[in-house]
């Protein structure tokens, strides 16, 4: 009886032992866990006391939309602390591959990134703030698994004085705010909405894009190769081509347009759009993974536009916001007048033209390098966080004033064929530069107009 | 020398002929996947999509242009009349097996190089290019048959 009794008792405790075991399994979790209790919090005073003198570095983990002036998407208060840097707690979780992304980089390589871009050092003394307790806990705790010791929290509602936002942060318009507006809910930063239109701009037809798989509710498919001429190395096409796809999209110059999709492909309709002179236009941020990511629902039925005749205007209203080849020939000796490659190094340098189908390499003379992204035509490294958001502005305005680029002169931006320009473009009207135009035809345009052109450093 | 399973074999191919004419097939299967690989990709991603349709508009130019298209025309002719020519004068199962996947692989470029369904495919030209090797190897292949054949 004994004997059995045993073997019972062993039997059970190594079962218990298993399963105890299993469940005592590390989680094979990228992002550390938080460790509230850990972190001790920090008082208004001393988060003043620490951007006066520079004693810690003040960290917003909000997202990049609430630290750019959106009081949206759980967020009550837009903007962030004069002095505060950007560590969104959404780059920990946003949906992200390490292995396929433009970029070529994990997002712990991301994230390392990051932490260089703001100086945040494992010596650093650092107070994260955030306003639901959540996102500075997350960020405190990455911070934490890097080997930074020194970390308070602080809860943002506690802070009285005005916080700081960009200039035109209205102009990417967070996923939330998009669905306020789809639900006939105001926002006050977009106003009066007479005629709604929202847009998914990408490549290829409603199947091929993507675009049946899922897009924003509401949203008409924009195929690039609409307002991409195919004859002409994909430059922009011509004004009448684009008034015809505006007209077929039903927009007029009184609707209000939201972009959405891939940022290259949104930002470039957006200034197509206010070049024709449709005054109410909005990127959303993000893309369509940010829309997913804050947790709304795809559409996955195609919705067909209902065509205008007349858009409001016949020519232009913005002419001056797209550059042609024979303006570039002619503004360039002006001191004034800046050209801005926004493109890798290497096609910079010429070592590359970055499309396959295109054997010109080289750039414009003259023309300042601004950066873009790496390793293709069509990265964003250094103007796009990983979850699609704009990188922040005055890290930008640093790396713009160490290129040597004067903010105070007109800035006319360019990349291959005018996307990654379009979206540079984008970032500094969100900025408030407004002395700015895109020179849309590019490398391609200009290299095909057989004019000067040089390589190397 | 290994005999051809067959009913009534007239020739016979060795091991090492067998090898040859397994390795082209393999490397033709290859070039049809290619093929179709490329076709689907230049549907899904737009950087493949611009080349080969980029490269499509620069061939239609040049190398495919309607008097291009007329000397191509000329020799698909020729060649598909010799070969019929050779059949009628070669008459038998294993020298039709040896040329008709060649008669009807250049018939299908015939048609590749004229049908507008064919030419509106945005990877037209890597298409054509890739039927041109497969072709190519179905010659070398109908060419070492017909060489076993004569030999016998």
């Amino acid at each position: 009886m004994s004997k059995k009794f045993l073997i019972a008792f062993l039997c059970i405790s190594m079962m218990a032992a298993v399963l105890v075991g299993c469940g005592s399994k590390p989680a094979e979790d990228n992002n550390p866990a938080p460790e509230a209790e850990s972190t001790a919090v920090a008082t208004a005073e001393e988060v003043a006391a620490a951007i006066e003198d520079g004693s810690a570095i003040v960290v917003d983990a909000r997202s990049n939309d609430a630290y750019a002036g959106w009081a949206a998407g759980g967020n009550t208060m837009g903007g962030h602390i004069a002095g505060a840097v950007d560590f969104s707690a959404n780059w920990l979780a946003a949906t992200f591959d390490d292995q396929n992304n433009l970029d070529g980089m994990t997002r712990e390589e991301h994230l390392q990134k990051y932490l260089a871009d703001k100086n945040i050092k494992t010596d650093s003394s650092v107070i994260v703030y955030d306003e639901n307790g959540t996102d500075a806990t997350a960020v405190a705790a990455y911070f934490a698994s890097k080997g930074i010791t020194n970390i308070k929290t602080f809860n943002l509602t506690d802070w009285k004085e005005e916080l700081v936002t960009y200039a035109n942060y209205q102009l990417y318009i967070p996923p939330a705010a998009v669905n306020d507006l789809i639900q006939g809910k105001e926002v006050p930063e977009v106003g009066a909405v007479k005629d709604l239109k929202i847009l998914e701009i990408s490549w290829g037809t409603p199947e091929e894009s993507g675009y049946l798989s899922g897009h924003v509710p509401g949203a008409l498919h924009v195929n690039s190769d609409d307002f991409d001429d195919e004859n002409n190395v994909y430059m922009l096409e011509s004004d009448e081509v684009l008034f015809n796809l505006a007209k077929s999209l039903g927009i007029t110059t009184e609707s209000t347009v939201i972009a959405t999709g891939n940022p290259i492909f949104s930002t470039r309709m957006a200034v197509i759009l206010e070049y024709l002179g449709v005054d109410n236009v909005y990127v959303m941020s993000g893309g369509t993974t940010g829309w997913t990511d804050a947790g709304f629902e795809l559409e996955t039925t195609e919705n067909k536009p209902v065509p205008v005749a007349d858009i409001g205007t016949s020519t232009p209203k913005n002419p001056d916001l797209i550059d042609t080849v024979a303006e570039v020939q002619e503004k360039r000796s002006d001191a004034n007048f800046v050209l801005v490659d926004n493109r890798t190094e290497e096609e910079y340098r010429g070592e590359t033209s970055g499309y396959s189908y295109f054997d010109m390499a080289g750039r414009i003379e003259g023309a300042v390098y601004g950066f873009a992204g790496v390793g293709n035509s069509s990265s964003m490294l250094y103007y796009e966080n990983l979850d699609s958001t704009m990188r922040n502005a005055y890290e930008i305005l640093a790396m713009w004033e160490t290129a040597g680029i004067d903010t105070a002169k007109h800035l006319s931006f360019y990349c291959g064929g005018g996307y990654r320009a379009a979206e540079v473009l984008w970032h500094a009207k969100v900025m408030g530069i407004e002395n700015i135009s895109l020179f849309a035809d590019g490398w391609c345009g200009w290299a095909l107009a057989g004019l000067d052109y040089v390589t190397g450093e | 020398m290994v005999g051809v399973a067959g009913p009534s074999p007239d020739w016979t191919m060795s091991r090492a002929n067998k090898l040859i004419q397994y390795t082209l097939t393999a490397f033709q299967m290859l070039c049809i996947a290619g093929a179709y690989v490329l076709d689907d990709l230049s549907h899904r991603k737009v950087g493949v999509n611009h080349h080969v349709v980029y490269r499509k508009r620069q061939y239609l130019q040049t190398l495919l242009d309607a008097d291009h298209l007329m000397v191509y025309g000329i020799i698909l002719g020729i060649l598909l009349a010799v070969m019929v020519v050779y059949l009628i004068r070669h008459r038998g199962r294993h020298y039709l097996n040896a040329i008709m996947p060649l008669f009807l692989l250049t018939l299908a470029i015939g048609f590749l190089l004229v049908l507008p369904a064919a030419i509106a495919m945005p990877a037209y030209v890597y298409i054509l290019f890739l039927s041109l090797i497969v072709w190519g190897l179905e010659a070398i292949k109908a060419f070492i048959k017909l060489r076993l054949i004569r030999v016998k």
